[in-house]
């Protein structure tokens, strides 16, 4: 399982975000991704959770400034919208793209991507919250709920081609209470494809669920349990190694 | 001498990200779009796309004739990922169309053969065994793997189910890789010194 350290950004800055909202600034992305590098972090995910909602471009920039110095691969998501966002992201630096708002309404930019660049690079984020009894996709920062009924999309974005799934549980996330041990159960059995998970994570004993579960996540993204130094990526490598999942050695 | 290297640009590779990584390791690096590949330079092709639209690129702006002509001339090359998989003859991921042919074999679909595995893409850190026999996790993400008609090129390899398969090349004067070195952490970086 690759760890992954998850920035969310506004105005450049690291935030910390709640349920996708209410941010709170943290600092400078560049010094935290660098930071986790030195730490021996497996995957940087750079994200702009309001870009949509905002109809900003996709942060070219910052992630322009991050790669000058950054050796391990680097995931960017936020206001993807065109082949022309992704060419140029890919071209500065990005090993993948995620795209949520762009797929969801026009699920064909998901095939064009892929033509193009590969399913390799072509990851779909999703930000998944349950209302009553069934689970849905949402927009911009889980605020506004999509047509997208997710077990559907899941299969969905996999028949069109995409690579990856990166999957946010709106209801925990920033929390730190816990994993979403349902939604993960749910995406697991209806895509076969890599997926990465985010949300709820607070402690080391939140993945001790993973003990009674078979199947084999490809990616855990952790963001304020990283940023707030309330656990090392080393704890959290050692202790995936004990639940038997197979993880970078050093 | 300080060492040089010709990052090819062709639409389908992480230019930057390869560059960095080389003149980190102190490399001069050398990127336009000129294709005046000086012949003591290793020109380094980098790959993240289509192996479709990586050919059709190369062929409509008749950049298969430099690379061919810098190999034939005793010029040396390294592919990474999709830059390793455009120098065989084909790729199941595009039917038709050709590679650049300057080595035997094909590009192959990896097949979820296992349920434990990471499903039908290769994503993440992988061991990788060395020729020297050494193991180094390197980081990885491809659904298509390299398979030389000559066993003897490959000279590392990742494990993918009850398989090993390639995740190097090297051969006269060409060098492969299907992970990233320049993504690899220090693992990668070292790597590079060596050309």
């Amino acid at each position: 399982m690759r760890i992954i350290g998850r920035l969310d950004v506004k105005n450049g800055l690291l935030v910390k975000t709640i349920n996708l909202e209410g941010l709170r600034q943290i600092g400078s992305c560049k010094e935290f991704a660098l930071k986790y590098m030195e730490e021996n972090i497996d995957e940087i995910f750079l994200s702009d959770p309001v870009a949509s909602l905002y109809d900003r471009e996709p942060m070219f920039d910052l992630l322009d400034t991050i790669t000058d110095d950054l050796f391990i691969p680097i995931t960017i998501s936020g206001g993807i919208k065109t082949i022309e966002h992704i060419r140029k992201l890919l071209l500065i630096g990005a090993d993948k793209v995620a795209i949520n708002t762009a797929a969801i309404s026009n699920p064909e930019f998901i095939n064009q991507a892929v033509s193009i660049f590969g399913s390799q690079s072509i990851a779909i984020s999703i930000q998944a919250k349950k209302i009553n009894n069934n689970w849905h996709c949402f927009t911009n920062c889980g605020r506004d709920k999509s047509n997208k009924v997710l077990v559907d999309w899941l299969r969905e974005v996999e028949k069109r081609g995409a690579g990856e799934i990166i999957i946010t549980s709106v209801s925990k996330e920033g929390m730190m209470k816990g994993l979403d041990f349902e939604l993960l159960h749910l995406v697991s059995e209806n895509v076969n494809l890599p997926v990465t998970y985010s949300g709820g994570f607070g402690e080391i004993n939140h993945l001790n669920p993973f003990k009674d579960i078979d199947f084999n996540l490809s990616g855990l993204a952790i963001s304020g349990s990283f940023h707030y130094e309330k656990v090392t990526v080393n704890q959290i490598r050692e202790k995936l190694k004990e639940l038997d999942f197979s993880v970078r050695s050093l | 001498m300080i060492k040089s290297i010709y990052v090819l640009n062709y639409e389908c590779g992480n230019v930057k990200s390869v560059s960095k990584a080389f003149a980190h390791k102190g490399y001069k690096v050398i990127q336009d779009s000129s294709m005046k590949i000086p012949n003591e330079s290793l020109l380094v092709i980098p790959g993240v796309g289509h192996f479709g639209y990586a050919m059709k690129f190369i062929k409509n702006n008749n950049l298969d004739n430099p690379i061919k002509e810098h190999y034939y001339n005793g010029g040396r090359i390294l592919g990474i990922c999709l830059g390793m998989q455009i120098l065989f003859e084909s790729s199941e991921e595009a039917p038709g169309i050709k590679g650049l042919g300057l080595l035997k074999g094909n590009v192959k679909k990896l097949l979820n053969t296992n349920k434990t595995l990471n499903k039908k893409m290769h994503l993440g850190w992988s061991k990788t065994k060395f020729e020297n026999g050494d193991i180094h996790d390197m980081y990885y993400v491809h659904q298509y793997f390299c398979d030389p008609n000559e066993i003897s090129i490959v000279s590392e390899t990742f494990n993918w189910g009850n398989l090993d398969l390639c995740a190097g090349i090297k051969s006269k004067k060409i060098r492969g890789f299907q992970f990233h070195p320049e993504k690899s952490s220090k693992a990668g970086l070292d790597l590079l010194n060596k050309f």
